[in-house]
């Protein structure tokens, strides 16, 4: 016998706890005897071959007993020592040991009821667990306040684009846009603009990526952002030609520089560029709960701002306080039309929208959290009723015990007492599981969580909602116990104890029960459907084709300080450097550069115009996304060239300008005809921008997930490229192999190049892929397991009452057995019964779900929310589920024994 | 209704066949519940109370015996008149008792 055995570790802790009831006195010598107990035990375990586990457990078993032991040799010890006749022992603990008979009565019952002690732990444990949890995410991630002061009064302001129908697309601000409303709108106490990116810092230590905010110096007096150490941005430091100035968020201070307060007036490179420090900002400062470390000022020159085409800014603002947003809304709209009357060539089809910040952080979470929300309370709603429901079946079956108790002698508040520590004993053995199992879901529903529910770091266990979901199991628990307690206090126990009682449970409490059921079926078929809808989704957008080949192809990113790369030369030599090294990599069998990444980052949208065709009006504005790539970037992705040629080496800054299309943008333009060898100018409205050559057609890329069509996109080398896109580019490599294990050699060539650099963002395609499903896999997930809680509660509680009915017929059934009935006749008598049941609660619930279908069709994709495919198939699983759980009880009934209820009766 | 014997025991069905174990030469805690059937929890309180009522008296096991074997001394438990005179007023009222707990050499092999 090893020493370590847990079995025997944890045995021995439960003597060594229960020791401290024993006396002081007797302690040594009771704790030898169970020691010794323990020890033969011990040697006994070693020699067992077979059942290991449940000896082991059996163990675990009788060393709890010594728990009870300890406090009869203490019971003993006093009562001896009070010289009482009585082994009763009369002094104050005796209302201890009273509770504790009423507890070890309630376990007792409780185990001569398994069945329905299991039911009811596995309903009060179920609901409670999962209400918690997802009252706990909801709460953390909806309802609690942002950590801002008055955050609600903050929003965000953005352009809408109304031709995207409907809803009107969010864009961003142009800059004189932004100069007319903060220098028109009243509803606010100010308008900020930011920008949230990444940048390098260099210097003594080794160059790391951190996040950066620009802001002008007007937002974080807005946020209430404080500095906890120097200053803030003043007035006037946004503006060109001021100081570059940076200010340190409270724990990249720490991180970098260890909390010391010299800080403040030192260097700080940013992106190769010298920043002077400072401030450090208060702990907390933060915003959109993107973990900002460095704030720099948002330069706009007063050219800039009068720059009414290029949309590009975010802008953030405080409603005044006594503003409501709705007013904020109209006086934005009323600004927004008097610009279009003043600049109408640039406000076509232009609106404008006000969303709060909390809007703006849960995104389209908030739908998938109401429907989570929805699910949950239907989980509660079920769990409650079958608490109610076995409560009440096995009280009333327990009439003539109670009423023998009483008969007895036993006081009316004793029976009560014992009624209310059974019903508290599962209430809070059950919430205890309940608890448990909270904590594992809260802990399984953050790590699913997708990244655009944001705020999901803050997420624990609600102690208000657990302490409320106990409180309600509790509640329910006791008022439920004690009906039948006082009732049996009142009733005559002669009527109880001759029968005559007994089957008095009553044809109307019946038909409630069933109707209870009913419900409980029918809001389980329900979230079945919505778990089968959102399953089938997420396997649709699985496998709907993308355009790419995401397996065994790393990505990575690489930014270039603006300093050391200040135009397109240097840059296009670095990437093609980089390229060299990377493909004369082992293990790597093609690598190409993109700007833009699909499943990451949009492709910025130019708008172009086509040679031959006139220049459409503004309305009517082509707009394209355009990408800067590298030769063999189709290859490497996995994108079909359909026609013409890839770019090659040749195609260089001087070379004759071209481009490569996709599909969906020779579906626009030349639908009927071959474009290669057609010419396009990608700037609409300006008239030196070369024409280039279309020289191939590429397959479709979703570069923006699976639920959004390709856009009309073109491709053009990056050495022809617009400079101003060429400071970022992604890596695409195609391995032979692991691709995150190619990562490092990938890093330590960047640096080899220039140790300045840094290679960020580092994943495997795999791994936006499924990001981008991930928002889908969380739904989907948690509504699959709430309909499966559900449907197991809803098939207790139809096995419930099924079972009552039948050990309420038992007399009856048992008679028209010996009368000669047939065992499979009474039997299906008593499925068709739960079975009419089951066919009500699931007709309702398909009804029910047809109903709200409206609610989830825009989480779904490709699929019709009243499928009837999902419905027939769902309904059939549950109908037979539902069969089977009526069949046990259906089963007892073709057995039950004639001679046993005449004997009974 | 219930036999009290000297220092009021209640003679239930588990208390005698505690008694009836140990008379048949089971004479430790575990080896009752090994034997008898009884669910765990109810042997040690059966035990304690018959030594509380002076049916049972208890001594340690010969020290010797058990260095020798390297483990703790057990805390063996025997009869006592009262407790002889309990076991016969528990097979009065419990006819059958004797069938439950088999004579003590059908016990498997101590190691």
């Amino acid at each position: 016998m090893r020493e370590d055995d847990w079995s025997v570790r944890l045995a021995r802790s439960c003597i060594r706890l229960a020791e401290l009831f024993v006396d002081a006195d007797r302690r040594s010598d009771w704790r030898l005897e169970w020691e010794s107990e323990l020890e033969h035990a011990k040697s006994q375990l070693s020699q067992t071959r077979h059942n290991r586990l449940s000896t082991k457990v059996r163990l675990i078993r009788r060393c709890t007993c010594s728990l009870r032991d300890a406090i009869l040799v203490r019971r003993l010890a006093i009562s001896r020592r009070d010289n009482s006749p009585s082994d009763i022992p009369s002094n104050r603990i005796a209302v201890l040991f009273d509770s504790a008979q009423d507890v070890r009565l309630a376990f007792r019952s409780l185990r001569r009821k398994p069945g329905f002690a299991f039911a009811a732990l596995l309903t009060i444990a179920l609901g409670i667990g999962a209400t918690t949890a997802v009252f706990s995410v909801v709460e953390a991630v909806l309802l609690a306040p942002l950590p801002h002061e008055d955050a609600d009064r903050l929003v965000i302001l953005w352009e809408t684009d109304l031709r995207h129908t409907p809803p009107a697309m969010q864009v961003n601000v142009t800059p004189a846009n932004f100069a007319d409303w903060r220098s028109q709108a009243q509803s606010f106490e100010g308008l900020a603009v930011y920008s949230i990116g990444r940048a390098t810092v260099t210097g003594n230590n080794e160059a790391e990526m951190v996040t950066r905010a620009w802001v002008t110096s007007d937002f974080l007096p807005l946020l209430r952002g404080r500095a906890g150490l120097g200053r803030i941005f003043a007035e006037g430091e946004d503006s060109p030609g001021g100081n570059p100035v940076t200010v340190l968020s409270y724990g990249f201070w720490q991180s970098r520089f260890g909390g010391r307060t010299d800080v403040i007036g030192r260097s700080l490179t940013l992106n190769g560029s010298e920043f002077e420090i400072i401030g450090v900002l208060e702990a907390d400062v933060d915003f959109l709960a993107r973990g900002i470390q460095v704030w720099t000022p948002y330069v706009l020159s007063q050219a800039e701002l009068q720059d009414r085409r290029r949309h590009y800014l975010n802008v953030m603002a405080r409603l005044k306080p006594g503003v409501s947003h709705e007013q904020a809304r109209i006086e934005m709209e009323t600004i927004t039309d008097r610009i279009r009357l003043e600049h109408p060539e640039w406000m076509i089809q232009r609106g404008v929208n006000v969303v709060s910040l909390r809007d703006q952080m849960i995104g389209n979470a908030r739908l998938t959290l109401q429907v989570l929300f929805g699910a949950v309370l239907a989980v509660l709603l079920i769990a409650a009723v079958n608490v109610a429901n076995l409560t009440l079946v096995q009280a009333t079956g327990r009439r003539t015990e109670l009423a023998v108790r009483s008969a007895m002698g036993a006081g009316r508040s004793r029976l009560l007492r014992q009624a209310m520590a059974e019903s508290l004993t599962i209430a809070i053995v059950g919430g205890a599981l309940g608890v448990a199992i909270a904590a594992a879901a809260i802990n399984s529903i953050v790590v699913l969580a997708p990244a655009n529910i944001q705020r999901t770091g803050d997420v624990g266990i609600d102690l208000h909602v657990l302490g409320f979901s106990i409180a309600l199991s509790v509640l329910s628990g006791v008022i439920f116990g004690l009906v039948p307690a006082i009732q049996s206090s009142r009733v005559n126990n002669s009527r109880s104890l001759s029968g005559v009682g007994r089957w008095a449970g009553g044809a109307g409490g019946n038909r409630t029960r069933q109707a209870l059921v009913i419900g409980e079926l029918a809001l389980s078929m329900m979230l079945l459907i919505g778990a089968g809808l959102l399953t089938q989704t997420f396997r649709r957008l699985v496998s709907v084709d993308r355009g790419f080949v995401s397996e065994r192809l790393l990505t990575a990113s690489v930014r270039l300080p603006q300093q050391a790369y200040p135009d397109d030369a240097p840059a296009n030599v670095l990437y093609d450097e980089m390229l060299v090294r990377v493909r004369a990599l082992p293990q790597v069998s093609s690598a190409g550069l993109t700007r833009f990444l699909p499943l990451s980052d949009g492709p910025w949208t130019f708008s172009m115009k086509v040679e031959g065709l006139p220049t459409p009006p503004e309305e009517e504005r082509l707009t394209y996304a355009y990408q800067p790539v590298s030769t063999d970037y189709f290859r490497t992705a996995g994108i079909a060239l359909l026609r013409g040629r890839d770019f090659s080496s040749a195609d260089k800054a001087d070379a004759v300008p071209v481009v490569i299309i996709n599909e969906a943008m020779k579906q626009q333009f030349w639908a009927d005809s071959d474009p290669i060898g057609s010419r396009i100018c990608l700037d609409r409205d300006s008239d030196d921008t070369p024409w280039r050559e279309i020289v191939g057609i590429v397959a479709d890329v979703r570069h923006d997930g699976p639920r959004r069509d390709a856009r009309p996109t073109v491709y053009g080398p990056h050495h022809q490229a617009f400079d101003y896109l060429l400071d970022r580019m992604r890596l695409v490599v195609r391995t032979t192999s692991e691709p995150l294990a190619v990562a490092r050699n990938v890093s330590r060539i960047v640096r080899d190049i220039d140790p300045n650099l840094v290679v960020f963002d580092i994943r495997t395609m795999g791994q936006l892929v499924a990001r981008s499903v991930a928002q889908q896999r969380f739904a989907m997930l948690l509504v699959l397991g709430f309909a499966g809680i559900a449907a197991v509660l809803a098939l207790v509680g139809i096995y419930g009452v099924i079972s009552y009915t039948v050990s309420q017929r038992i007399p009856e059934l048992g008679l028209r057995i010996a009368l000669g009935a047939q065992p499979g006749a009474v039997a299906g008598s008593i499925l068709s019964q739960g079975m009419s049941l089951a066919v009500v609660g699931i007709s309702i619930g398909a009804v029910g779900a047809a109903a709200l279908s409206r609610v989830l069709q825009s989480l779904l994709f490709e699929i019709s929310a009243t499928d009837p495919l999902t419905y027939v198939v769902l309904a059939l699983g549950l109908a037979i589920a539902a069969a089977g759980a009526c069949f046990l009880p259906a089963r007892r009934a073709a057995f039950a024994d004639p001679m046993e209820v005449m004997r009974r009766e | 209704m219930e036999r009290v014997v000297k220092r009021k025991i209640t003679l239930t069905y588990p208390t005698g066949i505690v008694l009836l174990a140990i008379s048949r030469g089971y004479r430790y805690g575990f080896d009752i519940m090994d034997i008898s059937g009884l669910p765990d929890g109810t042997v040690y309180p059966a035990l304690r109370r018959l030594e509380h009522a002076g049916c049972l008296s208890s001594a340690w096991e010969n020290k010797k015996a058990a260095n020798a074997e390297q483990r703790p001394p057990r805390r063996y438990y025997r009869l006592t008149a009262d407790g002889e005179e309990a076991l016969a007023a528990a097979r009065e009222r419990f006819p059958g008792l004797d069938m439950v707990v088999p004579p003590v050499q059908f016990r498997p092999k101590e190691a």
